[in-house]
């Protein structure tokens, strides 16, 4: 007994001293470079290759600032139905979130977030360069509610454009395609050498994004002056029909991809032309992914009227539970400002910021070649609608504009179709 | 209350399994007419083993309670309201609304009829294929038969969502191997996953190329309880191979088909995986299955009540379908 008494005596010592030695080493005290804070942020994104640029971004800030934070990046596929049961049933996990235009006014309204007004004037948690003239407005004006208030910060956009290989166009005799008709002309020629153009026509969300944006740039819309559903007018019929003229045009099994698909199709040189989204351009022009790096210029998507893109944004949020708004305002204006923009800028070329000032950046557009064709989308750029119904109407036309370019079903009667059940819920 | 054996097993032509059977049912009830002559029921043992029996019971009855009972129950009750996901203070009472919406929605019968096709068409394809490959299995030496089906269940340790991937670029027109074979075979004009009309079967392939190899490791344990005596004796008697299949080998696996068509045919009726990453429903919701329908209601139109109404709609398909099944697969084992 007493040897045993004595063995956990021993043992005891034995593990103070160990906790001491640790205490003392440099591991166990506070970050030399940052003040040291009780503050542990937790912040709520999408995985994947964004996310880890924003890892050292967010590893930086805890240096400066001493602030823990935390990133929690899970599947897109799976984050708004974590992000809503979190701030519906307030349990206060998140500090941050990151949140697009589709779900800021359900977020909005159901009265998760926190406005951001008053904190957007306050110097001490902004930092004495934020400078919010420098943010384009229409990004702004996305987060801000009908009451006027602003509730998110917009951080990162995206557009569909189109992609081509200059030297084969260049050697077929075609400039860079503009117009319907431009594109039309290049996309045949392509499909009578064996490729065509490759569209991401698969019935999901980026039928429907290259719709809106084409429909932006035929001066149209969804909805007529007065808000009504009104896809039966000449100008949406005539879009469509474009649509199933391309689609004609196209590499073999375009109708069933998505972004991802057409990317590749791209990046590997088989496609000499085509539509993706600019968030996933990196790896078009990184050398060691791409055997067409360097050879692609890009454009907003073909326009009847005027050029136009589809506005597709990130923004930053402070959810209404939160137990430290005040902080996580801090990080979110710190993230937002120009200095780690364009280091997320600069590890992924990718990544466009609604600052004005880095639009034009020769820096970032070195990196990025596609960066004035997307300025030039987002100047006339559209958002998809954002009404209560809408993921309704995009599913329903998603499910429709697959029928017209797969089945060759008609354009007009396939609208007709669509209006006929949705009108009512608009 | 049972006094003897059941009549089904004085006709029971089979001799090992019906003998065997007989006697332990014999033991059975005179262990039964045993215990019953002892007066038990006011005793304290008896009401102390009664007690232990619902301790013992309670976890398990708390247990399918909490994550069966009440999740179903409250899918149920749920259904008979409009709300969106985290909005469940404000839901609206719309009583069987969200049911008649369902069997009026153009989508969600043709969801309905492509789950029932591919339902059909993966477990005929499924059944036919790994029944018939463990019995050819079986006429090979034990050796090689072993390494044979390790080769052949391979497909079953990938997850179905990397199954989709897989066969997603094997059947993309500009990169697959199947087009590759296709176009060498004359075949290249082949419509496959973008085609309306031939999404749906692309996606059974996919599915039995995934499913067949746990029908071939279960049919070949099954088939290891026929006894070898009875396809000697056939053998004596002159039965060809087909004749043997259809009246020695087919009857004694009854009861592991049943089994394999309970399990294979819910599995194919709630079918998700695959399809959404190989198509996503398209094109033109040819290939949208039931799961996907209420998947899309909920998380991407915000209609839970209704994704409710139509997973409680595949309950009840699931019952009305296999119900007779799990019926017939427990008679068999009181008997």
């Amino acid at each position: 007994m007493r040897r045993t008494r004595g063995s956990v005596a021993i043992g005891l010592a034995v593990v103070a001293s160990l906790a001491a030695l640790t205490a003392c080493s440099p591991g166990g005290s506070a970050p030399s470079s940052g003040a040291s804070s009780d503050v542990t942020l937790t912040v709520s994104r999408w995985s994947g290759p964004q996310a880890d640029a924003q890892q050292k971004l967010l590893d930086e800030y805890s240096k400066q600032t001493g602030v823990t934070v935390k990133m929690d990046a899970i599947d897109y596929g799976q984050l708004k139905q974590k992000q809503t049961l979190n701030m519906s049933t307030k349990t206060g996990q998140y500090d941050l979130v990151y949140v697009p235009e589709a779900w800021f006014g359900e977020y909005s309204q159901a009265g998760y977030l926190t406005p951001l007004d008053d904190m957007v004037k306050d110097t001490s948690l902004t930092g004495a360069d934020w400078n919010q003239s420098d943010f384009e407005k229409s990004g702004l004006d996305v987060y801000t509610t009908a009451a006027g208030s602003l509730q998110a910060l917009p951080y990162f956009a995206q557009t569909p454009l189109l992609v081509y290989d200059k030297d084969k166009l260049k050697a077929a005799g075609f400039d860079e395609p503009k117009t319907w008709d431009d594109v039309l002309k290049v996309a045949a020629y392509f499909k009578d050498q064996g490729s065509g153009i490759a569209l991401p026509f698969k019935q999901g969300s980026a039928i429907t994004n290259v719709m809106a944006a084409l429909l932006a740039g035929n001066n149209t819309d969804f909805f007529d002056a007065s808000g009504k559903l009104d896809l039966t007018s000449p100008a949406v019929v005539q879009t469509v029909q474009f649509m199933q003229a391309l689609s004609k045009d196209s590499l073999a099994g375009s109708n069933g991809w998505h972004w991802d698909e057409v990317n590749k199709a791209l990046q590997f040189g088989q496609a000499p032309i085509g539509i993706s989204s600019s968030g996933l351009f990196t790896a078009l022009e990184d050398p060691n992914q791409s055997n067409v790096s360097g050879k692609l210029g890009y454009a907003p998507l073909p326009y009847a009227q005027a050029p136009a893109g589809l506005l597709q944004t990130w923004a930053w949020a402070v959810p209404a539970d939160s137990k430290n708004q005040q902080e996580a305002f801090k990080l979110a204006a710190w993230l937002d400002g120009k200095q780690a923009l364009t280091e997320m800028s600069q590890a992924d070329p990718s990544f466009i910021s609604f600052r004005t000032s880095l639009a034009a950046d020769p820096a970032l557009a070195k990196n990025a070649p596609w960066l004035a064709a997307a300025n030039e989308a987002f100047k006339n750029g559209v958002t998809l609608p954002l009404q209560p119904a809408a993921p309704e109407l995009l599913d329903a036309l998603a499910t429709g504009l697959s029928g017209v370019v797969t089945n060759g079903d008609d354009p007009a009667t396939m609208l007709q179709s669509v209006q006929n059940t949705e009108a009512s819920k608009f | 209350m049972r006094t003897g054996p059941p009549p089904s097993f004085a006709s029971d032509s089979r001799p090992l399994a019906g003998s065997t059977h007989t006697n332990v049912q014999t033991n059975m009830t005179s262990t039964t007419t045993s215990r019953r002559a002892i007066p038990r029921t006011k005793s304290s043992y008896a009401k102390r083993d009664r007690r232990l029996a619902v301790i013992l019971l309670l976890p398990a009855g708390i247990t399918i309670l909490l994550v069966m009972i009440i999740p179903l129950g409250f899918a149920f009750y749920t259904s008979f309201f409009n709300y969106s996901l985290g909005q469940e203070g404000n839901m609206a009472f719309v009583f069987l609304d969200n049911y008649v919406k369902f069997f009026t929605d153009p989508v969600a019968l043709r969801s309905l009829l492509n789950t029932v096709i591919f339902t059909i068409l993966s477990l005929a394809f499924c059944i036919t294929i790994g029944v018939g490959i463990s019995v050819l299995l079986r006429s090979l030496k034990p050796r090689t038969a072993n390494v044979m089906r390790a080769i052949f269940a391979m497909p079953v340790l990938i997850s179905p969502i990397i199954v989709s991937l897989i066969w997603r670029y094997m059947y993309d027109p500009t990169y697959g191997i199947v087009y590759f074979v296709l176009d060498h075979l004359g075949l290249g004009s082949f419509g496959g996953l973008t085609d309306s009309t031939t999404a749906l079967f692309c996606i059974v392939i996919t599915d039995v190329w995934h499913a067949t190899p746990f029908i071939i490791l279960v049919a070949s344990a099954g088939l290891t309880v026929i006894p070898e005596e009875l396809y000697e004796a056939a053998r004596l008697d002159g039965a060809s191979a087909p004749r043997m299949l259809f009246n020695i080998t087919l009857p004694l696996m009854t009861k592991v088909l049943v089994v394999l068509i309970l399990i294979r045919g819910t599995d194919a009726f709630r079918v998700f995986d695959l399809i959404y990453g190989l198509t996503g429903g398209g094109p033109a919701n040819s290939t949208t299955s039931l799961s996907i329908y209420a998947y899309k209601q909920a998380f991407e139109n915000n209609q839970m009540g209704f994704a409710m109404a139509a997973s409680i709609v595949t309950l009840l398909c699931l019952i009305i379908l296999f119900g007779p099944f799990l019926r017939n697969s427990a008679r068999e084992k009181d008997a």
